[in-house]
């Protein structure tokens, strides 16, 4: 394709999680192609780690992405954990629960972060504001038990860092009780209302099979029927103890997205529930781990966005001399290929937000019209679009 | 579709006639919760003067710094706060767990200068009397002498610095850098950096 590429310059904010590219080439309305550029924030984490001791590398990949912060240095954590034999066998019963309890605790502030802005993009701003108000007591709780919003700094390799203190076990329980409303209003504010239904129905969609195709993981392929979860199929921390199930929708649309996020919310909510009943206690936090042996492992988590794959190759030293690591969107990002093309340009920043990427992506989309290769808006003119959809949606449906 | 409607319509007079869910941040200061983890301090009186959180820092934002001026010398920990992660090992590792710790705070806005964040202690060295070389910080020598206690008569430097701390040597001149000195069997009786010590011993 010879198209003119026009590049827009800013706004960047390398400072975010993953600041993707996108380049979508529309007939009118439709979408007919998109480009996807990605590597604009490589930081060469991976070989930072390399020069890091064992014990100072949790600190540094759970800055890979400040949303799912524990996820990363949990999946690491999991890999070293696997040299040395098994996370089960290694660390002690009461780490098993603290690392469960942290991870879904982080599932649920990174599941209403994602509601909060998939209500702004489609011009919902009354949920954008709910969402990320009820997210605030769950980063308190945060705060509270680890030291810190973000960046929890709670694993290492063989337990945890801190304790969850006799006195802070009430707070959070309480914390529970008060989601649960809010999640149910969120479940009827999304699930009942006829707009977002209209809107957010058969948009942005992706098939059984294209999902297969596509290798998507977490919720973006539990949403079109792929039965995939780490935590079931490779259980970690206590959660192989706990009663929950996996969530599944079928039709693999903006809405089933939406529906099994908003679920993920009450499985979350009560596996935490149950760790905290069964925490062990006066228990040991940590094992002691000296040497790591040369060696291979890997770790897999559930991240909130899906599976977050880390690889550690050690040669009996106190570095690795390999680190991978594979995020979750960089696999979702990719099906937004088959997902966004076919849309209309209005639906194209919900689907491509609808992977749970990191947002600042979506304000360097560049719209270029296939017939004289011209660049017509920029990302705030898209969402701008977006929502002027859903106003004129909400129109018709109050005239009928 | 009046249903919906309705439980929104609870949360939206709720919310009106709550008060407001943000705070005035910068007129009323905001406290964090106790073990919040902020700005890192150095308290001069607890730390040894190790650089036991300069090794395990992840971000390197800790810098130890030897000076050697003539006869004394001087370590100098320096904690930079611009580049600090705030994540605790440094606390976490320190010898008397008391020598850095983190505070609460969390407000970094200043006029100064990025190169001005930080805080900087000194600490004087123990100095080898043979041949004049920095051994250790003082401190740390005299915390080392406090934990083993009466072990430390196993060790002539040990115990000839825990005598002079009390009163009960006299403390010699030292002489400054004179690698020259000639070791010799009453060497062993000073304060020795482990290679003299060694020669001494091999020597008598």
């Amino acid at each position: 394709m010879s198209h003119k590429i026009i590049v827009p310059i800013g706004p960047y904010h390398p400072l975010q999680e993953e600041p993707e590219y996108f380049q979508l080439y529309v007939d009118g309305e439709k979408v007919v192609d998109l480009d996807i550029i990605i590597g604009y924030n490589h930081r060469g984490i991976e070989k930072l780690s390399e020069s890091k001791h064992f014990d100072q590398i949790p600190y540094l990949v759970e800055r890979i992405c400040g949303i799912c912060s524990s996820s990363h240095p949990y999946a690491y954590c999991l890999a070293v954990e696997n040299i040395l034999g098994t996370e089960a066998m290694l660390v002690p019963e009461r780490a098993l629960y603290i690392r469960t309890i942290i991870d879904e605790l982080q599932r649920i502030h990174s599941h209403l972060l994602w509601l909060g802005l998939a209500g702004h993009f489609i011009g919902y701003n009354t949920v954008w504001m709910w969402a990320w108000k009820y997210r605030e007591p769950v980063l308190d709780c945060f705060e509270m038990v680890t030291g810190n919003r973000n960046n929890y700094a709670m694993f290492k390799v063989g337990g945890v860092r801190r304790d969850i203190k006799d006195e802070d076990i009430p707070i959070l329980k309480k914390m529970l009780d008060d989601l649960i409303p809010a999640a149910d209003l969120f479940r009827g504010a999304i699930m009942d209302d006829p707009v977002i239904k209209s809107r957010l129905k058969d948009v942005g969609l992706l098939t059984r099979q294209q999902a297969i195709d596509w290798c998507v993981v977490g919720p973006t392929a539990r949403a079109s029927g792929v039965n995939i979860d780490i935590r079931r199929d490779e259980p970690y921390g206590a959660i192989d103890r706990l009663d929950w199930k996996v969530i599944l929708e079928k039709e693999g649309d903006i809405f089933c997205k939406t529906v099994v996020r908003i679920l993920e919310l009450y499985e979350s909510i009560s596996i935490i529930r149950q760790s905290l009943d069964k925490l062990p206690k006066n228990a040991p936090i940590d094992a002691e781990v000296k040497d790591i042996p040369g060696g291979e492992g890997i770790g897999r988590v559930e991240a909130p966005r899906g599976e977050c794959f880390h690889y550690i190759k050690s040669d009996g030293t106190n570095r690795p001399i390999r680190h991978k690591i594979r995020s979750p969107s960089f696999m979702n990002v990719a099906s937004d290929k088959v997902s966004a093309v076919g849309g209309t340009i209005s639906d194209a920043t919900l689907t491509l937000a609808a992977v749970d990427p990191c947002y600042c992506c979506t304000e360097r989309v560049a719209v270029i019209n296939k017939v004289d290769n011209r660049k017509v808006m920029n990302g705030w003119d898209l969402i701008k679009l977006c929502q002027e959809k859903t106003l004129k949606l909400k129109a018709t449906l109050s005239e009928s | 579709m009046r249903r919906p409607k309705l439980r929104e319509l609870k949360e939206a007079v709720r919310a009106l006639f709550s008060p407001a869910y943000t705070n005035d941040f910068p007129r009323k200061p905001h406290k964090p919760f106790e073990r919040f983890r902020g700005r890192p301090y150095f308290h001069e009186e607890d730390c040894t003067g190790c650089g036991a959180c300069a090794q395990v820092c992840p971000a390197k934002a800790i810098e130890v710094n030897d000076e050697i001026k003539g006869a004394s010398a001087k370590r100098k920990l320096t904690v930079h706060w611009d580049t600090c992660i705030f994540c605790g090992q440094c606390e976490a590792n320190c010898l008397t767990s008391k020598g850095i710790t983190l505070s609460q705070e969390f407000d970094f806005a200043t006029t100064e200068k990025r190169e001005d964040l930080k805080q900087t202690i000194e600490k004087e060295f123990v100095m080898c009397e043979c041949c004049g070389e920095p051994i250790v910080p003082q401190d740390q020598y005299a915390w080392v002498v406090k934990k083993i206690g009466l072990f430390s008569f196993t060790n002539a430097s040990l115990l000839l610095f825990y005598l002079r701390s009390v009163g009960l040597a006299l403390k010699e001149k030292m002489t400054p850098g004179d690698k020259s000195a000639v070791i010799n069997r009453s060497t062993r009786l000073k304060i020795l950096c482990p290679r003299c010590r060694r020669e001494a011993v091999l020597k008598s």
